[in-house]
């Protein structure tokens, strides 16, 4: 039972206490450059998820069998794999979607998002947690860019999911075109960030000393404070 | 020595590995992806300049993808740059007198709801008749960029069809 527990929390922790988006602020490019529409924040978000869960299983799996020395060109290559099936695969059968996802979807292969579960997570764990891990973090990626894409194509063309069969229209709403611009996905993104931040909130840490600091083997900021004195 | 040779072998063999599979899904998809490249400039023929049959011609000018003929049209498929490089790309009907017959848009990578507005049947239609630029309808405004593109694709369409372009 306990074991349940610890797999359901691996699972939802990427959903919202370590959402990679709005609480770790990786992948920031492709979450502003994708989500002036919703329908290709929602592409975007899933095609990031294929490639997590993918690259984290054979992490995971290859763990024991990569040489600490290659670990990072060996993750790159098998990211930048799963990057190129999903591209032909995306080309081949949703060219639509392909053509509006353009040069970020070859760049998914350097999103700190992968690299960085691969590094942290799965070369240290288990394949089944592993894959957990991955499609928790790709369905927090995928909720948090739907979740701007949809705010921003609401409120700056008026429609919600155009292109699809589920299209939304608001006739009655003036488009704001500042939504569909860099700058309105900056302003989408900070009140999203502070709307997951209070619902993460936890109680403010009362002191920082140096023996509590992680940073404090490599930081001489103690050693200076005293040559100061 | 064997800390030297195996981190190489293994990155030898992750390479491999991935290298193989890519070719195996690149041979699934391979006709896929030719297939809906032109599928996707047919529908935009058809939706343009009506239904018929549009076969490519064996012409080429430098900035023109292909040439293709139909309707009684000569049809140019031109990628321009818009506010994004390459952001648009356009096909342009001339017609026997020289004159643009229809302007419709393959693909456009610009800003949503912006440079976008270029696609508007109703502005694209403007263009219909023009003969040079004193045809061409207004700049869009807060579109320049954009606006400047497709007038730059319909100009050198207009220019291939007087022969003015050099063949690439």
């Amino acid at each position: 039972m306990a074991e349940k527990h610890a797999c359901w929390k691996v699972f939802t922790k990427g959903l919202l206490r370590e959402n990679p988006t709005l609480v770790g602020l990786l992948g920031m490019c492709p979450t502003l450059a994708v989500t002036s529409q919703a329908v290709n924040a929602l592409g975007m978000g899933l095609a990031t998820m294929f490639v997590l869960v993918g690259s984290n299983l054979v992490i995971s799996a290859l763990r024991k069998v990569i040489p600490a020395a290659v670990k990072l060109p060996c993750y790159i290559v098998i990211i930048a794999g799963f990057v190129t099936i999903i591209d032909f695969l995306l080309h081949g059968f949703l060219p639509e979607l392909h053509e509006s996802l353009g040069t970020f979807l070859s760049l998914i292969t350097v999103n700190c998002i992968i690299l960085g579960r691969a590094e942290m997570f799965a070369s240290k764990n288990p394949v089944f947690p592993s894959i957990l891990d991955g499609l928790g973090m790709g369905a927090g990626f995928t909720l948090s860019l739907l979740a701007i894409g949809s705010v921003r194509e609401i409120l700056g063309c008026g429609t919600w999911m155009a292109g699809t069969p589920f299209m939304v229209s608001y006739p009655h709403l003036q488009p704001l075109s500042i939504f569909t611009s860099t700058a309105g996905g900056f302003l989408t993104l900070g009140v999203l960030v502070a709307i997951a931040g209070i619902l993460t909130r936890k109680p403010p840490v009362q002191e920082v000393g140096c023996e509590a600091c992680p940073m404090a083997a490599a930081c001489k900021g103690a050693e200076n404070k005293e040559a100061d004195a | 020595m064997k800390e030297k040779i195996l981190p190489s072998l293994v990155l030898t063999i992750v390479c491999a590995v991935v290298c193989g599979l890519l070719a195996v899904v690149n041979s699934l998809t391979r006709d896929k992806i030719v297939q809906a490249e032109s599928d996707k400039v047919q529908r935009s023929l058809v939706s343009v300049f009506g239904e018929g049959s549009y076969q490519p011609l064996d012409r080429r000018y430098d900035g023109v993808t292909q040439v293709f003929s139909g309707n009684g049209l000569t049809i140019y498929d031109i990628t321009v740059d818009g506010y994004s490089k390459g952001g648009i790309r356009a096909l342009v009907g001339i017609d026997e007198s020289g004159t643009v017959s229809g302007v419709g848009i393959v693909s456009c990578g610009e800003t949503a709801g912006v440079g976008t507005k270029i696609t508007a049947p109703d502005y694209l239609a403007g263009f219909r008749g023009a003969a040079d630029e004193s045809g061409y309808p207004d700049m869009i405004s807060g579109a320049t960029f954009s606006s400047k593109g497709i007038r730059a694709a319909v100009t050198l369409a207009i220019e291939c069809s007087k022969g003015g372009v050099q063949n690439g």
